[in-house]
């Protein structure tokens, strides 16, 4: 086994698109490290620069401290599985497993018995002799785990493995994933576009965007005390609920409201003219009239989810949404997906608790906790407050 | 008009659409299936006339009426026998389609994996170059051929038919690359982590998956090379010549007066026989490939 270093590492494509822009991180002998980030923001660039699939154009890669910048993917020691699995399709199962084992000229005995562990850990028995065509895809993704675990590298690297599969599939297979690793403790580095995955597998995980890590941390840390506004947004489900606010006269004011900084403590004298608030939406609690917290904002409900164990509420407030290129980065998928044109206001969304009376369609008054507002400078986007990871579950995956 | 009335109409009017397009349907449907017969009329005659004139008698020709009565069967076995050695040029036939189409099925399937897969400056260019070659004629190129054959000390020898094969065919080549190129490169990607290079990459993975093409370019490269007359009667001595050119020349009778046309008639059916078996053969295959590679215009 053997931790990963990436020293500054630079990936420009022939055509000018610099796809990695100087990507510092060391990932723990062992560790679970998972790439998160949006469409297009070098995640997939950045592991294949591991495995040796792409050249990289500056920097370093260190792989148990050996520099394997410019070795050949099969002298790397890593074993990677591909998001449509890259099966053999004319080979048996067993032949898939044993191929890589082959071509390094293992002893047939050898390759029998790792074979045949890696099937037992899978439970692969029964599908040794089928093709890929004849397997499910939840099989196949099996097949394609076995056959990095029966090469026994010392990294894994896995490229959004679960993203063909369907929704209660993956959630199984999240749950043996992180089982394996705990069994084998291998260093893995798991790229997803799928927070979930990101926030459920990776002991850390890596924000991306553009090119460049974000914020490196526990996602324990990432959700609760996000870095800059990038990481705030991206990171949790549904996303933090931001708007553009302005600071005067002692108040916090944006849309029609306006919010004592009193209540912040000495922290509000850090604050700039302008910011960026960002309100997470389970921090928000429903109040009512005879009640007078000392920040709250009102809305009217517009859309209204009951999930059972939760309600989500939706209402506009009398703002511009929030434009930055980071949002617009994150939102460019959503987008091209979305049924009606964007809001021309921003939207807040409320997690409230489950056997909340219905409210489409009518009045919401809402308290805020100052102590759990995040704040960004709409210039550098960094957080302005910080705050401290909080020891709670994660309402989105919890 | 009652909403009653109107639903009346609309259940009336239903059967009679749905009649229209049986008749519509049945209509294309026979248009069709005459189109087909026709078709196969123009390509089945001339075999049926020349199966019915090979059993006519020697010295009659061509003449005489349709159905020949009796028939000779006996030409069959003069074509077989009578004249030259049958088997003798049937073999050269199949060492000279071999030479000239399993080396070149290889190499163009490993030109299209290079087109389709490796990376190398050019590589297009080279590739619009190699497939502008197909758009020189023959006539145009067959004297200068012909002329680097004789000067490399080739005529009279099988040494031509070689170097064909292992030069590939630029339309297989193209062919190949379209097929390659539809492939996920993480299948590349993968066989590259499991350690293996481009040449063992190409022979284990895309080679055992590229039955259907295989199929095509054997049968379209192996057809032409069965066929080929121009290059063998130039090139290749009596012993050497294929099957094509010794039905061709080698039917008249032993004062070379006159073509004996019901026998080499005999013989030319005789000669299609192998290409028809390695047709149906391959049939699936061919089918699978033509779909798999695009060729179905």
């Amino acid at each position: 086994m053997a931790g990963i270093e990436l020293q500054t590492i630079v990936k420009t494509f022939p055509n000018g698109v610099r796809a990695v822009d100087g990507v510092d991180l060391t990932i723990e002998d062992g560790e679970f490290m998972v790439l998160v980030g949006p469409s297009g923001c070098g995640k997939t660039t950045l592991l294949r620069c591991i495995a040796g699939l792409e050249d990289v154009s500056e920097g370093a890669i260190l792989i148990g401290s050996r520099d394997v910048t410019d070795v050949n993917p099969k002298d790397r020691d890593i074993a990677m599985v591909f998001q449509n699995y890259a099966l053999y399709p004319h080979m048996t199962v067993r032949k898939n497993l044993a191929y890589g084992l082959k071509v390094r000229r293992t002893p047939r005995k050898e390759i029998a018995a790792r074979i045949a562990e890696a099937a037992r850990i899978l439970g692969l028995e029964e599908l040794m002799d089928r093709r890929p065509m004849a397997l499910s895809g939840g099989q196949r993704q099996r097949v394609a785990m076995g056959r990095a675990m029966a090469r026994r590298p010392a990294v894994y690297l896995m490229d959004e493995p679960l993203s063909n599969l369907d929704a209660k599939l993956r959630v199984r297979v999240r749950g043996d994933l992180s089982r394996l690793h705990s069994q084998l403790g291998v260093t893995t580095v798991y790229v997803t576009h799928d927070q979930v995955e990101a926030m459920t597998l990776g002991q850390r995980a890596a924000v991306m965007n553009e090119g460049k890590i974000q914020q490196v941390d526990t996602p324990q840390a990432l959700y609760w005390s996000p870095s800059n506004l990038f990481v705030a947004a991206f990171i949790g489900s549904p996303s933090m609920n931001l708007v553009e606010a302005r600071v005067a006269d002692g108040c916090l004011r944006f849309a029609d409201f306006s919010l004592p900084l009193s209540e912040l403590g000495p922290e509000a004298a850090n604050l700039p003219d302008r910011i960026i608030l960002g309100v997470r939406p389970e921090h928000f609690a429903q109040v009512d009239e005879a009640q007078s917290p000392a920040w709250a904002i009102e809305g009217e409900v517009t859309v209204e989810e009951n999930l059972g164990a939760e309600v989500l509420v939706v209402f506009p407030v009398n703002a511009p949404p929030i434009e930055t290129d980071e949002i617009v980065s994150i939102r460019a998928g959503e987008e091209e997906e979305a049924l009606l044109a964007q809001e021309a206001r921003a939207l807040f969304t409320a997690r409230l608790p489950s056997g909340t009376r219905r409210l489409l369609g009518s009045k919401i008054r809402l308290a805020l906790d100052p102590a759990r507002c995040y704040f960004f400078d709409p210039d550098t986007r960094e957080s302005l407050l910080s705050r401290a990871p909080v020891d709670e579950p994660i309402p989105a995956l919890a | 008009m009652t909403q009653g009335a109107v639903a009346a109409e609309g259940v009336r009017a239903r059967p009679r659409r749905r009649k229209r397009g049986v008749a519509k349907r049945l209509a294309g449907s026979v248009l069709l299936h005459a189109v087909v017969v026709v078709l196969a009329v123009v390509f089945l005659a001339p075999i049926i006339w020349g199966f019915l004139s090979s059993l006519r008698e020697v010295h009659q020709g061509v003449s005489g009426s349709a159905i020949p009565r009796p028939a000779h069967w006996d030409n069959y076995r003069y074509a077989w026998s009578g004249l030259f050695a049958f088997s003798h040029y049937l073999r050269n036939t199949a060492v000279l389609t071999f030479l000239g189409t399993a080396p070149a099925v290889l190499t163009s399937a490993l030109a299209g994996y290079a087109f389709a897969r490796m990376r190398a400056r050019g590589r297009n260019a080279f590739f619009i170059f190699v497939l502008a070659t197909t758009f020189i004629p023959f006539a145009v190129s067959f004297i200068p051929t012909f002329w680097v054959i004789v000067e490399l000390g080739m005529y009279s020898t099988r040494w031509p038919w070689v170097i064909w094969g292992i030069s590939g065919n630029a339309f297989l080549i193209f062919l190949f690359r379209q097929f390659y190129a539809s492939f996920p490169s993480e299948l590349d990607d993968a066989a590259a982590i499991d350690g293996a290079g481009h040449l063992r990459t190409f022979i284990q993975i895309y080679l055992p998956n590229s039955i259907g093409p295989l199929a095509v370019a054997v049968v379209i490269l192996g057809t032409g090379w069965w066929g080929e007359y121009i290059y063998a009667s130039l090139l290749l001595p009596d012993r050497l010549l294929p099957l094509g050119v010794k039905v061709a020349n080698g039917y008249y009778d032993p004062g070379q007066q006159f073509a004996l046309v019901p026998i080499q008639l005999a013989g030319s059916l005789l000669f299609t026989i192998p290409p028809l078996l390695a047709f149906f053969a391959l049939q699936k295959r061919l089918a699978r490939g033509i779909v798999t590679t695009g060729l179905k215009g």
